[in-house]
């Protein structure tokens, strides 16, 4: 590879694109107020709502039209545009909600389509256990299980949803206080999340 | 105080009217300063490239009738910032640019080797068809890291994200150009 050749390459692009990027940057996403109008069926148990999906649901909005599903299908999002905006439902079925953990004399077993792994020496207050899947629609879940303390009892999880071309990204974190979880950073960090601690 | 019109600094430079350049300075000084400031790393060395493009521009306008302005006098101050770099690559690496060229070349399929002036204007023309796909935030992104050089800190400052940000958006983007480049045929 020669590079002078790869800089004029790139140096002779159109110089309408070069006077474009002169003026500011536009917006990565349209912003547009948004809230959550609805919780349904409001037992939520622990579960917690990070920040991170309240910040996505717009992007989702836009991108991807109007629903979302989580949690096996327990959880779902509309968004739809309405004259304030962007306006967010959240709808948690919790007919058929189930913990993803199963704590089973002293081990933990994750459960999901299916499965029943035993992750008891795979997950700590520091390491993560990460398992994927791609749903119908081609948008990946990533389940993130940890402990907060050291007893499998104290264990907690988060679940994050990511087209394949990666534009946007939704979640949520459950029986974890946010700020204060070794292992969702670095799952977040092994994943190439670009959430920051204390963002809520 | 405005900004003049594009067409009225032209202008001035044909009535060779010093004021030209300081219109110039006003309006695009900072594009310019900045375009030189990244590739050299150095403010002194920018500083002159500035004043060198400035005259390199006065001497040229006219004949020429530059549209778009910006991009004219930004591309003059990339290529005398370049040969001022490679005037001073013998005594000092460049982290930055050095940087800026292995990403350029994590775009090019590996299978593909760019050896002729005739293959580099292949590589313009695909890499401004692949431009013109992307999304208006994205393509400016791209400019600003490949063209402008821009530091990935500039640009997370710009797009007021991380860093970290900043990269995952810039490698899906040099992904995705390799993946086009591959799919034209630019493969060995």
């Amino acid at each position: 590879m020669k590079r002078e050749l790869l800089l004029k390459a790139f140096g002779d692009i159109d110089e309408n694109f070069i006077a474009e990027a002169c003026a500011p940057l536009p917006e990565a996403a349209p912003k547009a107020p948004e809230r959550i109008v609805h919780l349904n069926r409001k037992k939520i148990l622990t579960l917690a709502l990070a920040a991170v999906l309240l910040l996505s649901l717009g992007i989702a909005a836009y991108s991807a039209g109007k629903v979302l599903f989580g949690w096996g299908g327990n959880m779902e999002i509309r968004s739809e545009k309405t004259e304030g905006g962007i306006e967010n439902t959240v709808y948690v079925h919790t007919e058929d909600m189930t913990q993803p953990v199963s704590l089973e004399d002293g081990r933990m077993f994750f459960i999901v389509n299916g499965e029943h792994i035993d992750i008891t020496d795979e997950v700590s207050e520091t390491r993560p256990y990460i398992y994927h899947y791609t749903d119908e629609e081609g948008v990946v879940h990533y389940w993130i299980i940890g402990k907060n303390g050291p007893e499998p009892e104290h264990y907690g999880f988060a679940e994050y949803l990511q087209p394949q071309d990666g534009e946007w990204t939704a979640g949520y974190v459950a029986r974890t206080d946010n700020n204060e979880a070794p292992w969702l950073y670095q799952a977040w960090k092994d994943l190439g999340f670009d959430f920051q601690p204390n963002a809520d | 105080m405005t900004q003049l019109e594009d067409s009225t600094i032209i202008s001035l430079f044909f009535e060779r009217s010093e004021q030209a350049v300081a219109e110039l300075d006003r309006k695009y000084g900072a594009a310019v300063r900045k375009t030189a400031a990244n590739i050299l790393q150095d403010r002194q060395d920018a500083e002159e490239c500035v004043n060198d493009t400035w005259l390199r521009v006065w001497n040229s306008i006219p004949p020429q009738k530059p549209n778009p302005l910006v991009s004219y006098v930004c591309k003059i101050a990339r290529n005398l910032a370049l040969d001022r770099y490679r005037s001073n690559k013998a005594e000092k690496r460049n982290g930055n640019l050095d940087l800026v060229l292995d990403e350029m070349e994590e775009c090019i399929p590996s299978n593909w080797n760019l050896e002729t002036e005739v293959e580099a204007r292949e590589l313009t023309e695909a890499i401004n068809r692949f431009l013109a796909g992307l999304p208006a935030d994205d393509r400016c992104l791209f400019v600003r890291r490949y063209w402008y050089g821009d530091s990935v800190a500039d640009l997370a400052a710009l797009t007021k994200g991380s860093a970290n940000r900043v990269s995952v958006r810039l490698f899906r983007i040099r992904e995705k150009l390799r993946k086009t480049l591959e799919k034209e045929g630019f493969s060995a």
